[in-house]
């Protein structure tokens, strides 16, 4: 949540139940405020918010809690032992190890007195204090020991930022403020919530690798290269089934590529571990909805793992109950993911009946259909991406990417038909154009996902856009620029397959008409335009060319039949 | 106009109350009244959040209008030409 999205927020809230909250930060709190008021709001909370005074943390624990007022301290190293506290510089003299640490467990034993507070805790670097360096990362462990005896939820030492600490007396920056904010109102509202179950997603967080486009054999998840992260996530899901977590799996795909790689036995989760594998393009958001109502459990049961942030949107705006993680791409994140993964669910004595709860589900579960109910509004959010398209035609010069990701793309594909480079340079030497487009977003660039061929009677011949980059309505902006730049197909040479489902779901849209006996679908081009401009304006949209003229070529004519 | 420029003249008006529309580009920490240090701090802030920058104490002392803001912006976060 950035600042102008929270900004949004509490501007369109209408009103909740009061949340009295009082945020004991030692440092500046105030900056803070107005992510804290929408992180509320995003729970239909007013939220009420009391700071204490600068720096007076310490006296605050001598006077009793207020009435009907939630606290929650957000405790530094420096709250323990004072003078570690940067803004003080490095003490004069070093301190003793057995010191220090009795001035923590002092404070610790004084905050836990006021036994509703919620504790967060945020592991920030020390000064050098001591003069051994092996007593000060003894010190630093004591503190988090302390820290955890509290019951505080440990932040990531990286939130902490010298600078703004230093500079304005806050010691977390703004880039990291808004999920600040909604660990605090998480606290606040909840404590520490035990999760159910955990819904995972398939492609690229159970396997590396996208079946529908790598096939079962392309996709990665044992114990080596690529698939090594895959395996240790698997691991942790088993881990946690055998504790009597409930594991189920939505994902977009056919329900037969799904489940290929379980059959295959190239998982180490076997498919009986899971209560249920939900194959669908439909909302995730409905499937999930669809399971809690089927498992007879409240959404605050959930946790949703998937490595799309879309996917994660839809799911997190229209299912605020639900807990959503993202699936880290890099290697050295996967610790801070399982951690987290694994505090939501409280470890206690097992049962019997917790190691046979999935067998119970699945019995109960058989035959859930997948639910068309719509997803989440995602506007606002894809807004907030700043996506921008680099559109370049490709009908003279270096074709090698456009053919590549047609005769790679299975499930956005017109036709499913393999086209070799000759054959592309046949259909534009009869005039025919070629068009590419990259992705790029707040996050980062996604590189060149989209191909369109068009030939010389305004007929598309194929058009495939990457599987990494669907639900942002990319292929719907570019078909749009493309109709008002001139060149406006009439038709497309579609042919269903087992595996397009998502073109499917991109024509069945009023500007797509039967082409009756010709095969293929006509197109309103006007009405396509007019329906998705709208899509468009989500995007800054550039466009280069390798024609001589640094103009784009010249309209197709408009024909009314397909040849 | 630029998508980053709409973004932080946004800012501007969130930060000092300004209603809508209100025209911020000619703000500075001698003409804004509210402009305190308090103020200055939300704006850094909003600034970091909404570009996902990390500004130093220094970066932080150069915001004394939105034109050294827009000019900090470009140098850190590359505000770019307009495009269709």
């Amino acid at each position: 949540m950035n600042f102008l999205e929270a900004q949004r927020i509490v501007r369109a809230f209408t009103g909740g139940l009061e949340l009295r909250l009082l945020v004991a930060l030692s440092g500046t709190a105030n900056p803070l405020e107005i992510f804290l008021r929408a992180a509320a709001n995003k729970n239909e909370r007013a939220a009420k918010i009391r700071f204490l005074p600068f720096n007076t943390l310490r006296q605050a624990l001598f006077a009793p809690p207020t009435a009907d007022e939630q606290e929650v301290f957000l405790l530094l190293p420096w709250d323990f032992v004072p003078a570690l506290d940067w803004r003080s510089g490095v003490p004069q003299e070093s301190l003793s190890f057995s010191d220090v640490a009795a001035e923590a467990d002092a404070f610790a034993a004084h905050l836990a007195q006021r036994s509703d507070a919620r504790v967060l805790y945020l592991p920030a670097p020390m000064p050098p204090a001591l003069a051994d360096p092996n007593d000060n990362a003894r010190l630093s462990a004591h503190l988090l020991s302390v820290a955890h005896g509290l019951g505080a939820e440990v932040l990531s030492a990286d939130w902490f930022s010298l600078a703004n600490y230093l500079g304005s007396g806050s010691p977390v920056g703004g880039m990291r403020l808004g999920q600040l904010a909604e660990k605090v109102v998480a606290a606040a509202l909840g404590g520490r919530v035990s999760r159910k179950v955990i819904v995972t997603d398939l492609d690229n967080v159970l396997w590396h690798g996208v079946v529908g486009e790598d096939g079962v054999e392309g996709i990665a998840c044992g114990p080596e290269g690529v698939g090594f992260p895959h395996f240790i996530y698997q691991t942790m899901l088993g881990r946690l089934e055998r504790d009597g977590v409930l594991l189920t799996a939505v994902t977009r795909n056919d329900s037969d590529l799904a489940l290929g790689p379980f059959r295959a036995g190239k998982t180490t989760l076997s498919e009986e571990r899971f209560v249920s594998i939900v194959a669908s393009y439909e909302a995730k958001s409905a499937q999930i909805r669809e399971l809690a109502s089927a498992l007879n459990l409240g959404l605050d049961a959930f946790v949703f793992v998937d490595d799309n942030p879309i996917e994660l949107a839809e799911v997190g705006t229209q299912l605020p109950g639900v807990l959503c993680l993202q699936f880290p791409t890099a290697e050295d994140a996967v610790p801070a993911f399982l951690d987290q993964l694994n505090g939501q669910f409280i470890n206690g004595p097992k049962t019997d009946e917790d190691r046979e709860r999935t067998a119970m589900y699945r019995r109960r579960l058989q035959g859930i259909a997948p639910s068309s109910l719509a997803g989440a509004d995602l506007t606002h959010f894809l807004q907030d991406l700043h996506m921008s398209l680099v559109i370049q035609e490709r009908t003279r010069g270096d074709r090698t990417r456009a053919v590549q990701l047609i005769n790679k793309t299975n499930q956005f594909n017109l036709n499913g038909e393999r086209l070799t480079d000759e054959e592309v340079g046949r259909i534009l030497e009869d005039g025919g154009r070629l068009f590419t487009a990259s992705l790029s977003d707040r996050t980062g660039s996604h590189g060149e996902i989209l191909a369109f061929l068009i030939n010389s009677a305004g007929v598309v011949e194929s058009f495939v856009l990457s599987c990494r980059v669907f639900q942002r309505r990319v292929e719907h902006a570019f078909l749009t620029w493309l109709i008002n730049s001139g060149c406006r197909p009439h038709a497309l040479r579609f042919t269903p397959t087992p595996r397009n489902e998502p073109f499917r779901q991109f024509i069945n849209a009023p500007s797509f008409s039967n082409a009756d006996d010709l095969g293929g679908v006509l197109l309103d081009a006007d009405r396509f335009a007019e329906d998705n401009a709208a899509s468009l304006s989500l995007f800054e949209v550039t466009t280069l060319t390798n024609d001589s003229s640094g103009q784009l070529g010249q309209p197709t004519p408009a024909i009314t039949s397909l040849p | 106009m630029d998508d980053k420029a709409l973004r932080l003249q946004q800012i501007f008006r969130a930060v000092f109350e300004l209603p809508d529309g209100a025209e911020v580009r000619n703000i500075g920490q001698g003409t804004q009244p509210n402009w305190d240090s308090l103020a200055h701090v939300s704006l850094i802030v909003a600034i970091e959040s909404e570009f996902g920058l990390e500004l130093s104490t220094v970066d932080s002392l150069r915001v004394t209008s939105y034109e050294s803001a827009m000019s900090l912006l470009e140098e850190k976060g590359g505000l770019s030409a307009s495009t269709t």
